[in-house]
């Protein structure tokens, strides 16, 4: 896979952050407040570019318009796992999850980094990017804000190419689109 | 701001809570590390902080 490091200087499709902060709940009680939130490693923005380049225009370059009908109120990301974590099922284990083991040298595992299991999108990186091969989770998607995003300049590892970034973008919609029918 | 003294910090849940952070500990970070490709990152699992605010400021 091919990556770019180049920074647009604006959140982009293919990012991929980390450190990325979900906010899980926030609740009151009594006068105190409880925030639970997830910090995940790394992510990647599935948004579409366009809806992010337009949306950093008016956001950013105040682009003077009768309407703001192109802002985006969040950014839609997808975790990235340790592969071999997720062979061994503990890449959740921190939060109390315990996932189905996937084996490395038999059938699932291959299938897994081929690209053929629908949730899951299996990714190595080229030297210098400093991330284990992974796997995209796309059952696990997020959104996080569109400013937090931006703040975390310095915590954008790379930029998935597009050409790649366009084939995780329709892997992830069709899993979404996918029907699930019951059992006859 | 002081964070210990800052409600909204990861400092003040520290101090004020039992639960959190849910970090590896340096014992599984090592046995990371050694596998191989698994260790990369210091945090290399997603892990959960909870935020206790014990007042709330309007």
């Amino acid at each position: 896979m091919k990556v770019r490091r180049r920074r647009l200087g604006r959140v982009s499709q293919g990012d991929i952050y980390r450190d990325v902060e979900f906010v899980e709940y926030v609740a009151e009680k009594k006068g105190s407040i409880e925030i639970s939130k997830i910090v995940f490693p790394f992510v990647i923005v599935l948004t579409q570019d366009c809806d992010l380049e337009q949306d950093s225009k008016i956001r950013y370059q105040k682009i003077l318009a009768q309407t703001q009908d192109k802002l985006i109120l969040s950014v839609l990301v997808a975790p990235l796992y340790n592969v071999e974590q997720v062979y061994i099922g503990e890449h959740l284990d921190q939060l109390g999850i315990r996932m189905q083991m996937i084996s490395k040298i038999r059938t699932p595992g291959q299938y897994l980094r081929i690209n053929e299991i629908p949730r899951y999108h299996y990714i190595e990186f080229p030297e210098g990017v400093a991330i284990s091969p992974s796997v995209i989770d796309f059952k696990h998607y997020f959104s996080v804000n569109v400013e937090y995003l931006k703040r975390k300049k310095s915590d954008l590892v790379c930029q998935v190419s597009p050409l790649y970034r366009e084939d995780i973008s329709h892997r992830f919609a069709s899993f979404l689109s996918r029907i699930g029918l019951p059992e006859v | 701001m002081d964070k210990k003294n800052n409600v909204f910090s990861e400092e003040y849940a520290i101090e004020s809570s039992t639960d959190v952070p849910s970090e590896p500990t340096e014992e599984k970070k090592r046995v990371q590390t050694v596998a191989g490709k698994i260790g990369y990152y210091d945090k290399s699992k997603p892990y959960r902080v909870i935020i206790r605010a014990k007042e709330i400021k309007e």
